[in-house]
């Protein structure tokens, strides 16, 4: 008993779910409605040479891939428009500072998502093209896909997290690597959350359910097949074991 | 005469290994939570081997199937949500496998044990509503605490492997979640529980 104690005690850090929401005083803000979120982009004055489309599929990925939601998001196609729309309009504003208030010399890209109800119907995402030290041709494609991960978090629903491992922390200076923290997958899956029994893929994938010449089974059906599935192999094989060794014991 | 025999000797091996017929077992464990590179704990977002630490609590059930098969659910629950610094959520997690298993190796100096099933993950994420004032960089925002109780249901498939000596058992189990596809996310659970019940 005393050697798991110790090892407990060697795990205890301080674990947060510290996200928040991307709204100053709703509660009960959802994000999109429907999960399936998308974004178009006008790239009329991102810096030439710059596959801006191509670093948002990439760096999406990232929240794509929590087991727990549900939440699938993609670029769509190019745009004209400047302002909110849904899908979200991705736009490289040379005006970054005058136009979100925020300090271009620091602050790379900003995203806010207008509130209907307790849903986000429409999202604007800014990157910074202005002449500040944050313009986004200064930094490294690893630094990209961190800001844009962050900045589609916003559009997600999610406000900034208290925790530094977190990607939804303020500050992205220190990332190296795009990865979530537990907190990033508490709130996508707060938001989008999974539900294997009710709709969503099992184990991630069609495996059952995604033909459309079978009919739809109840989720808890699939289940109940799946686990035969792979129970099955294994009683048979339990079971010719049983015989094998009833058939080489000596009479 | 030959079956009366094999079953005497299956009956020795039985009582002497991992997996015990109609027994009980109860116990502790630590189970990481999105391990092995999904998830980052650290400034500098390196993946990190550990994941998120959740302490449930484990009951576990043995069933003798045939010869040497067990089936052999077991329900892990933390007692304990797992909770912020912030306190803006409070996660809860519910783990059941229904494994199947088997003792490895013969003879009463045979210790260990493996199993392998599925499994189902409950997680509850309760918020604590209200608003939280977090720096944003050049100052600072008001920002909503989530105050809705969401609850994630995800299906696993899991791999086990276990020591036991006198009436303790202490077992690692590696689950996949999304398995089959590029959500996959493994976690692992390490543990120790005590058995009642089903012979030394
Ligand atoms: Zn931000």
């Amino acid at each position: 008993m005393r050697f798991i104690f110790v090892t407990l005690s060697v795990f205890l850090p301080n674990m947060a779910a510290a996200f928040t929401l991307n709204s100053s005083n709703d509660s009960l803000f959802r994000g999109w409605q429907n999960s399936e979120v998308t974004f178009n982009v006008n790239t009329a004055n991102c810096p030439t040479g710059m596959d801006i489309p191509g670093l948002i599929e990439e760096a999406v990925k990232v929240w794509n891939n929590v087991p727990t939601s549900r939440v699938k998001i993609s670029y769509n196609s190019s745009t004209s428009s400047t302002t909110f729309a849904s899908p979200t309009t991705v736009y490289c504003e040379t005006n970054f500072q005058g136009v979100t208030g925020a300090d271009q010399d620091y602050v790379p890209a900003a995203a806010a998502v207008q509130p209907s109800g307790h849903y986000a119907i429409g999202g604007l995402l800014y990157l910074n093209v202005s002449g500040g030290q944050a313009n986004i041709s200064l930094y490294d494609r690893t630094s990209l896909l961190v800001i844009i991960a962050h900045e589609v978090g916003h559009i997600l629903g999610l406000g900034h997290s208290q925790e530094p491992s977190a990607l939804m922390y303020y500050n992205a200076g220190g990332k190296q690597h795009l990865t979530l923290g537990q907190d990033d997958i508490d709130g996508v899956s707060y938001l989008y959350p999974r539900n294997e029994f009710n709709g969503d893929k099992m184990m991630g994938c069609g495996l059952l359910r995604n033909s459309s010449s079978l009919p739809r089974h109840p989720s808890g059906g699939t289940f109940a097949m799946l686990m035969l599935l792979l129970l099955l192999p294994l009683f048979v094989y339990a079971r010719l074991r049983f015989s094998v060794s009833s058939f080489i014991d000596p009479p | 005469m030959a079956r009366g025999f094999l079953f005497l000797i299956f009956f020795g091996v039985s009582v002497a290994h991992a997996f015990v017929e109609k027994s009980f077992y109860m116990g502790i464990s630590y189970y990481s939570q999105n391990a092995l590179g999904k998830t980052t704990a650290s400034a500098t977002s390196a993946p990190s081997f550990l994941g998120s630490p959740n302490y449930p609590v484990n009951l576990k059930y043995d069933w003798r199937l045939s010869l040497d098969w067990y089936l052999s659910p077991q329900l892990s629950y933390t007692p304990m949500a797992r909770s912020a610094s912030g306190d803006s959520a409070k996660v809860t997690l519910l783990y059941f496998v229904l494994p199947i298993g088997q003792n490895l190796g013969f003879g009463a100096g045979s210790h260990w044990d493996w199993s392998f099933g599925p499994g189902y993950i409950q997680s509850t994420i309760k918020g604590a509503g209200g608003t939280t004032v977090l720096s944003n960089g050049t100052g600072t925002s008001t920002f909503a605490v989530p105050g809705e109780s969401v609850t994630l249901q995800t299906i696993s498939l899991s791999g086990a492997g276990a020591y036991n000596f006198g009436k303790s058992r202490i077992g690692v189990d590696l689950i996949f979640e999304g398995l089959l596809s590029s959500k996959r996310a493994a976690s692992f659970m390490f543990s120790y529980a005590y058995r009642f019940g089903g012979g030394m």
